[in-house]
């Protein structure tokens, strides 16, 4: 007890104050120890107790321990690191809980930046993982699952979102999706062109270019060189089927509206690369690592008070 | 079919005659101005200037290949790399028009080129036509097509007037280029004409004529004389005179008279105009050499002129006595015996677009509704209706595979391999010119070789 109690500093008070006969006082203090001494405490659990955010503080540190020990076990059987000769083995995609699920599991509203850093976290995790299962130790695996188990979104819900009612293929064999990039949007139906079956044996038997497949695309009803001007527009509404190696195997109509021609071939190339999601299973990755399925979201940016443009300033005066 | 009268200039010209009749009109009215103050001198000589020293030293003609033309000053960048070697292209010559060779790039043969380069060529492909390696062209199912059509009138067919018709950037004048380099070295005589918007352009001088009613241009007519002598001088040396014509002037020229002959005449500006009608209307009516007019940019002939009367009226392109000559031949006016008058409209010329009476009168794919309320010229529109259209299609395959190949060895292809072929193909939709356009101003790199 390094501070004196209130009890003592009292009755040093009592004793230095001049003393009155007062036989006759009725006053009675209560007992020193039973009201000024502080309730009993208990020792805190752990050490992020006295932090703003304790569970968050709490959860991170598990996930980095049984990270480290993860890794610990994996660099004593010598498989990690992996030397930088060998690929790195691409874990499957890993699909996290929202961000709003997240900030309530870890008892703090997650700004961007510390969303971005605990999902690093989490992945590095699921990469070790998978590293731990191609390596066949089962329980370093195993030990990593638990800590991931709660952070992981349930299965169902992605399967669900896989199927959903406008990604399919109609029963005419179009896929239909909607590009936006700027001020346009566009629509788009995809069909499979008939002229493109199996031409790896046709080609065998009569000959190169006898008749390649060609794709026919028809934006707002005009041949696409009608409507595009410019050839790197063009270029831009094909990129979707160059990057698969689909050139040829596909029609496309589409409509666009708004914006302007580069806006409108933007859109356009978005949605053909939505529709060939849609078409094919297996050209997913090679467009998401593309860029093409992402919508680009720069605008225009507004004009700003006390500047002619939203960056250009009025030159600088100086008196 | 009944033939369409010659329309006259007579009443659009009223007040022209009028003036034209007084006692010192051997001039006609100006017209292009500086033209006439060159001819007199009077332009003051631009200052002799200081030849600047420059860094670039421009290449010397190419000497190999038949192109690589000397005043060509503007330094292109295919030129800073030694001329292809296109030998192994088949030469265009009338054997080498058939079906195996379709899809072929081709080479013109350096002697037809220069002959036809006496009318002068479209300047629209002057980018292959003065490009280092030569004039080339790619054989097409058209090509052949135009070649059995002349080879049909010179055995005995009645003859034609076609006009190409077909969307931009189609190929259909160097479809014409082909069709003429093919009468050049088949026998016939040609008249190729590259830009009939000079006719009507107000370009060349131009004086009213109260005899034919019409407007006559003679510098042109002397024009025309002069490079279709210097082209077809031996089959016009074999044609003469069918009966005695008479001259502005008064002389008259005999029957019989050698047509090199009565063509040196049409040196003379003053009775040139009556020259070349007479020269025209000669090889339309004798049949042992088949005559071509080819004309691109025919549009004009079917519109309004540039020109106008002294009571600033509007000339129409009959009313002007080159354009009138060949409207004669298309309506059967003249008699034209053994021969084609081969037409083509260009999308080329902003100033003279198709008109609606040109769309009515060919049945052209417009933008713009026809109905019975557009008005429509009726000469034009008579005249216009008289040809037969042929229209040029797409590329096929073969033929874009050609042209790929064509545009790789002359080296203005940015495209190279299988993806860049397909990717340009399907870009331009099948059209020619964007095709073309496409694989010199792709920017998508060639994948890497693994």
């Amino acid at each position: 007890m390094s501070v004196a109690s209130s009890s003592s500093l009292r009755a040093l008070r009592l004793a230095s104050a001049p003393r009155f006969a007062r036989a006759a006082s009725t006053y009675q203090p209560s007992s020193s120890s039973s009201v000024d001494a502080p309730p009993p405490r208990a020792r805190p659990a752990s050490p992020s107790f006295f932090t703003g955010k304790p569970t968050y503080h709490d959860s991170l540190a598990s996930l980095q321990s049984s990270l480290k020990s993860a890794q610990t076990s994996l660099r004593a059987a010598h498989v990690y690191p992996l030397p930088s000769s060998l690929p790195m083995p691409q874990p499957p995609r890993a699909s996290w809980v929202s961000s709003s699920a997240l900030s309530t599991m870890l008892g703090t509203q997650l700004r961007t930046n510390t969303h971005r850093e605990v999902v690093e976290l989490l992945n590095e995790l699921h990469a070790v993982r998978h590293l731990a299962d191609l390596a066949g130790m089962a329980d370093v695996a195993s030990s990593v699952d638990s800590a991931l188990e709660r952070y992981e979104r349930p299965e169902k819900v992605e399967a669900g979102k896989r199927s959903g009612e406008g990604s399919r293929v109609d029963e005419l064999g179009r896929a239909y999706a909607m590009g936006r990039r700027k001020e346009s949007s566009a629509r788009v139906w995809m069909i499979a062109n008939p002229k493109a079956t199996g031409s790896l044996d046709v080609a065998e038997t009569l000959g190169f270019a006898s008749e390649l497949p060609i794709s026919e695309v028809l934006v707002n009803h005009l041949p696409l060189s009608a409507h595009f001007v410019r050839p790197c527009d063009r270029e831009t509404v094909l990129r979707p089927l160059r990057i698969t190696g689909l050139l040829g195997a596909y029609n496309i109509f589409a409509l666009a509206r708004g914006g302007g021609t580069t806006g409108q071939a933007g859109a356009v190339a978005l949605a053909v690369a939505r529709a060939l999601a849609i078409l094919r299973e297996d050209v997913g990755d090679v467009l998401r690592s593309d860029g093409a399925l992402m919508r680009d979201t720069r605008m225009v940016e507004r004009k700003k008070t006390g500047k002619p443009k939203a960056r250009k300033a009025y030159t600088w005066v100086k008196r | 079919m009944s033939l369409l009268p010659r329309p006259s200039a007579a009443r659009a010209a009223a007040a022209a005659a009028a003036a034209a009749t007084a006692p010192s009109s051997s001039r006609g009215f100006a017209t292009s101005s500086l033209l006439l103050a060159a001819a007199k001198g009077k332009a003051p000589k631009a200052p002799a200037k200081k030849k600047a020293s420059s860094f670039a030293k421009k290449p010397p003609a190419a000497k190999s290949g038949s192109g690589g033309r000397a005043s060509d000053i503007t330094l292109r960048y295919v030129e800073a790399r030694p001329p292809p070697d296109l030998g192994d292209f088949v030469r265009f010559h009338p054997e080498s028009l058939i079906p195996s060779n379709i899809g072929r790039p081709s080479t013109f043969p350096r002697q037809t080129i220069e002959q036809l380069r006496t009318f002068g060529l479209p300047r629209k492909l002057s980018k292959d036509l003065d490009s280092p390696g030569g004039p080339t062209s790619v054989v097409r199912q058209c090509t052949l097509d135009m070649a059995q059509r002349l080879d049909g009138i010179k055995s005995g067919k009645k003859a034609a007037k076609w006009v190409l018709a077909g969307e931009k950037g189609s190929g259909r004048s160097t479809l014409l280029l082909q069709t003429a380099s093919y009468a050049l070295e088949s026998g016939w005589i040609v008249l190729y004409v590259p830009h009939a918007s000079e006719w009507i352009n107000s370009s060349s001088p131009y004086r009213y004529s109260p005899s034919t009613s019409t407007f006559h241009q003679p510098a042109l007519a002397s024009k025309l004389l002069g490079q279709l002598l210097s082209v077809n001088a031996n089959a016009l040396s074999s044609v003469t005179l069918p009966k005695s014509v008479q001259l502005e002037d008064g002389r008259e020229v005999s029957q019989g008279t050698n047509l090199a002959e009565v063509a040196k005449m049409g040196r003379n500006e003053d009775v040139a105009v009556g020259v070349l009608d007479a020269v025209i209307g000669a090889l339309a009516q004798q049949s042992e050499h088949p005559l071509l007019v080819a004309i691109d940019e025919a549009q004009t002939l079917f519109s309004r002129s540039a020109y106008r009367t002294p009571d600033n009226e509007p000339v129409e392109s009959y009313h002007l006595s080159t354009p009138l000559l060949f409207l004669d031949l298309i309506a059967g006016r003249k008699p034209f015996t053994s021969g084609a008058i081969l037409t083509s409209l260009s999308n080329s010329v902003p100033s003279y677009p198709f008109t609606p009476t040109l769309s009515s009168a060919l049945s052209l794919p417009t933008t713009e509704p026809l109905t019975p309320y557009t008005p429509l010229e009726g000469v034009h529109h008579a005249h216009a209706s008289l040809l037969e259209k042929i229209d040029v299609d797409g590329l096929s395959t073969a033929e874009a595979k050609g042209l790929f190949e064509l545009a790789a060895r002359k080296g203005w292809s940015r495209a190279t391999g299988d993806e860049g072929f397909i990717a340009s193909l399907i870009a331009a939709g099948g059209n020619t010119g964007e095709f073309a356009r496409g694989l010199s101003r792709t920017l998508v790199a060639a994948p890497a070789e693994l």
